[in-house]
């Protein structure tokens, strides 16, 4: 059987004491140092010790990582030859790809092997080893694959500054579920030294709670629906599996953009500027526009460094749809080693195709059905979300048949679809009014005791409606 | 959300200052808020315990207070029958009060609510052991989480610190966190969660396979729970605060007229082994003292029954419980209640009807 490798616990979670501790310990020593080397090292060694909480030893494959590269890099750069500079490309792709191979998709390689050498004479089962999943794996391998390829493309210097580059990839606010940095991004702003901002602290105050009431009060709130009723579909009727996999779709968002708004505003706070994941995604009027929304570090990662170079658009209608497939993919494969995920990113990738190839009459695009293409694009990514959350295909087609197929079962209680109405519906006026209000520049006119007394009311608010059962966010098991 | 970081550093840094300031006194008066709520919100056990006490028909003539050791160990269904078997007629109503997490600082707030209410017991039976006397108090941190005010936080401050500091600032500090459930469900009326979806009836072989956690026991083992009492018993000393409480109990106990008995509980050989003479001298001083001074017999049930009792180092099992309830019934309260014919036990409390 083939298992999920399992995160071994959940290290130091932003919304933690611990982590508040950690944090408040960093931004006072990282302040009050008149060195811009000794705030970069103070930055490092939380960041060390974020990720050692977790797992002291993965630290070392972390520095391994950093220091190769580094290595690489410089080596890439100084190379004469074209041919040395494309072998120590290839060097660095093999190790890192391997590394992320080994780590996370042993297990599924051989069960995809063992039908192929069980006719060979092989009658036991393909053997399962229990591989712990080093946190934050497939991010920190895109941002240093990101970082080699550039310089051999000579986009970006190689770092001279060790200290720059190990910060870059181990930066602790997008050490574990991204953003994924861009090299050209980060690198430069670690060159010069800040004065304190405490606008940009604010801003950072700002976003790190809009992240936490994200994660706290509507993931973690929602989680306590999805996870008995995809822990035993069977069990449910359509109705339920519908509110089900609606809230996941906004449990994903709300852990994964809570997470990314956390990350970026805690880098605003040591003056540090990261880049925005997430813009609105469930208000795109179509799936090409969605991607463009959603997880936008991965998407545009995918597209600099795989769609573009497996020739993008450039060879007719045919050519574009195996590029698109090829690359949703392989972004499911990215997601996890299960068929679920890869059913996933093909699902997304023939969408994308569809959407690119097929001609739409001009009335579809009328600015008066903008809600129903809204709610059209937001129905085909919700059932997306069952291959993602699903345990496996079998409980896949469980849900999906009886969702399409009305079927008696348990449903949620009127209490409970209630609460849950109610979230749903303060996610939708929340999004709306982030997509039709300035609310930047409301905070910016409002009086300070207002824009005081809103930061504190959501801060009493996110502890007092934090559930017992909030854990570890989903992207970290990727 | 898009934004660009704006320039008005001193805006922000008073925004910012502020907000503290407001978060700061908001759980502030959170805590204080909670420190009147009614008991049923910090600590519904007691609330639960004390309305049985109010309500239990005939009244309770005897009381038992204590820890979760009581609580598991003592069976009043059994304690009734061992009675009627040997006395028929007539026995004393005995109610069990302990709480999870008990020790004397809840059970002197047990028997001060028990007695404003008007119920008054003629015996009551206090667990007492080297565990609930050391210091620091390892059982504080329960009575601060459901039963301390700011003052009894101020009065006990130094053990609260020595005890688990970190306890003592999430529920001081921040109280809107820690005690989240419970004003919820103060504020709603009814406890979270207020999304959780039942488990369905699955026909056999369509769940997810094997039984449900909570539906599989844990196996005995009378050595758990040993190393982190020997920790904690490493540098035994008296909790002079404890002992303190324990004697403000007797006193109380003295002044209502009801006959109060000492008893330790059972616990398993590996527990026991931990009492060396450093726990054991002090400890045994200390009771003999507050039976001369207060009248107080102690009864030692330590180790009264076989490891086979036990589910842990320090909790009896069913088994371990019927046996502690029938050695109760039998050695302390129809000595104390009916009479003691073979005049070996605390023949000096007054208890008899």
């Amino acid at each position: 059987m083939l298992e999920w490798p399992a995160v071994e616990g959940a290290g130091v979670l932003f919304h933690s004491i611990e982590f508040l501790q950690l944090f408040a310990v960093t931004f006072v020593l990282y302040w009050s140092l008149k060195s811009q080397r000794l705030r970069l090292g103070t930055l490092l060694l939380a960041s060390v010790y974020f990720y050692a909480r977790w797992n002291p030893w993965l630290v070392f494959l972390l520095i391994f990582t950093a220091l190769f590269d580094f290595w690489i890099a410089r080596g890439i750069e100084r190379a004469q030859s074209q041919r040395l500079r494309r072998a120590l490309l290839v060097l660095s792709l093999c190790v890192s790809l391997g590394l992320l191979g080994f780590f996370k998709y042993t297990n599924f390689l051989l069960g995809l092997v063992w039908p192929v050498i069980r006719p060979l004479g092989v009658t036991s089962d393909p053997p399962f080893f229990k591989i712990i999943l080093p946190l934050g794996i497939s991010f920190y391998t895109f941002e240093t694959i990101s970082y080699v390829v550039d310089v051999y493309r000579r986009r970006i210097p190689a770092e001279r500054n060790l200290l720059h580059y190990m910060l870059f990839l181990m930066f602790f606010p997008h050490l574990i579920a991204g953003p994924i940095v861009r090299p050209g991004d980060f690198l430069p702003q670690l060159e010069r030294l800040r004065s304190l901002d405490w606008s940009r602290v604010e801003l950072g105050a700002r976003l790190f709670l809009l992240g936490l009431l994200k994660k706290a009060v509507i993931a973690d709130q929602l989680a306590q629906v999805v996870d008995p009723i995809y822990a035993a579909p069977a069990g449910f009727g359509s109705g339920a599996l519908w509110a089900a996999t609606v809230a996941y779709a906004i449990q994903l968002y709300c852990d994964f953009s809570g997470y990314s708004d956390m990350a970026i505003g805690l880098a605003h706070t040591f003056g540090l500027k990261l880049p925005m994941n997430f813009n609105l995604p469930y208000l795109s009027q179509n799936v090409a526009e969605f991607w463009r929304r959603w997880h936008i570090s991965l998407s545009t990662w995918l597209r600099d460094y795989l769609y573009i170079p497996l020739g993008g658009n450039r060879g007719g209608r045919l050519a574009t749809c195996r590029n698109i497939l090829l690359t949703m993919l392989l972004g499911g494969l990215w997601h996890g080693a299960g068929w679920t995920f890869l059913c996933w990113g093909l699902y997304h990738g023939t969408l994308l195709a569809i959407h690119r190839v097929l001609p739409l009459p001009r009335w579809v695009g009328h600015s008066a059905l903008a809600p129903l293409r809204v709610a059209v694009t937001f129905v085909l990514w919700c059932l997306g979300m069952v291959f993602f959350r699903a345990r496996s295909f079998g409980d896949a087609s469980v849900v999906l048949s009886r969702m399409f197929v009305p079927t008696r079962g348990a449903e949620l209680s009127p209490s409970v679809a209630l609460v849950f109405g109610v979230i749903v519906l303060v996610v939708v006026l929340a999004s709306l009014a982030a997509r039709f209000m300035d609310l930047e520049g409301i905070a910016r006119r409002a009086p300070v005791p207002v824009a005081a007394g809103a930061l504190a009311v959501g801060f009493l608010l996110a502890q007092l409606l934090a559930p017992d059962t909030g854990g570890a966010f989903i992207y970290f098991q990727f | 959300m898009h934004v660009q970081p704006r320039s008005n550093p001193q805006r922000s840094a008073k925004i910012l200052l502020l907000a503290v300031i407001l978060v700061f006194c908001g759980e502030l008066a959170l805590g204080v808020y909670l420190d009147t709520a009614p008991l049923s919100v910090r600590f519904p056990e007691a609330a639960a315990v004390l309305e049985h006490a109010r309500t239990q028909n005939p009244p309770p003539d005897i009381v038992f207070f204590g820890s979760s050791r009581f609580m598991a160990a003592i069976a009043p269904a059994e304690i009734d029958q061992a009675l009627r078997t040997s006395h028929g007629g007539r026995i004393p109503a005995v109610l069990p009060m302990p709480v999870l997490g008990g020790d004397f600082v809840s059970t002197e707030f047990l028997l001060d609510r028990m007695l404003a209410e008007g119920v008054r017991p003629r015996i009551a039976v206090i667990e007492v052991s080297p565990d609930l006397l050391g210091r620091p108090p390892h059982l504080l941190s329960a009575q601060l989480e459901r039963l301390f005010r700011w003052r009894d936080v101020w009065h006990w401050l130094p053990e609260l610190f020595e005890a688990d500091w970190s306890a003592l600032l999430t529920a001081r500090v921040i109280p809107a966190y820690h005690y989240r459930k419970e004003l919820l469900g103060w504020l709603v009326g009814r406890p979270p969660p207020y999304l959780s979806v039942p488990a369905p009836e699955l026909p056999a072989g369509a769940g997810p396979g094997g039984e449900h956690p909570s539906a599989i026991e844990t196996p005995d083992d009378p050595t758990h729970g040993v190393e982190r009492w020997a920790r904690w018993l490493r540098r035994f000393r008296i909790s002079e605060r404890c002992t303190e409480v324990l004697e403000r109990i007797l006193a109380r106990c003295q002044k209502e007229q009801i006959a109060c008995i000492l008893v330790e509980p059972p616990v398993a050989s590996g527990h026991r082994a931990l009492y060396g003479a450093d726990v054991a001298t002090p400890y045994h001083a200390l009771l003999a003292r507050l039976g001369r001074d207060y009248r107080a017999p102690f009864f030692d049930f330590g180790a009264r029954l076989p490891d086979t009792s036990f589910r842990d180092d320090s909790h009896v099992n069913r088994t371990g419980a019927i046996r502690f309830s029938a050695l109760l019934a039998s050695s302390l309260i129809e000595p104390l209640w009916f009479g003691d014919e073979k005049g070996t036990a605390t023949t000096a409390v007054p208890v008899a009807p």
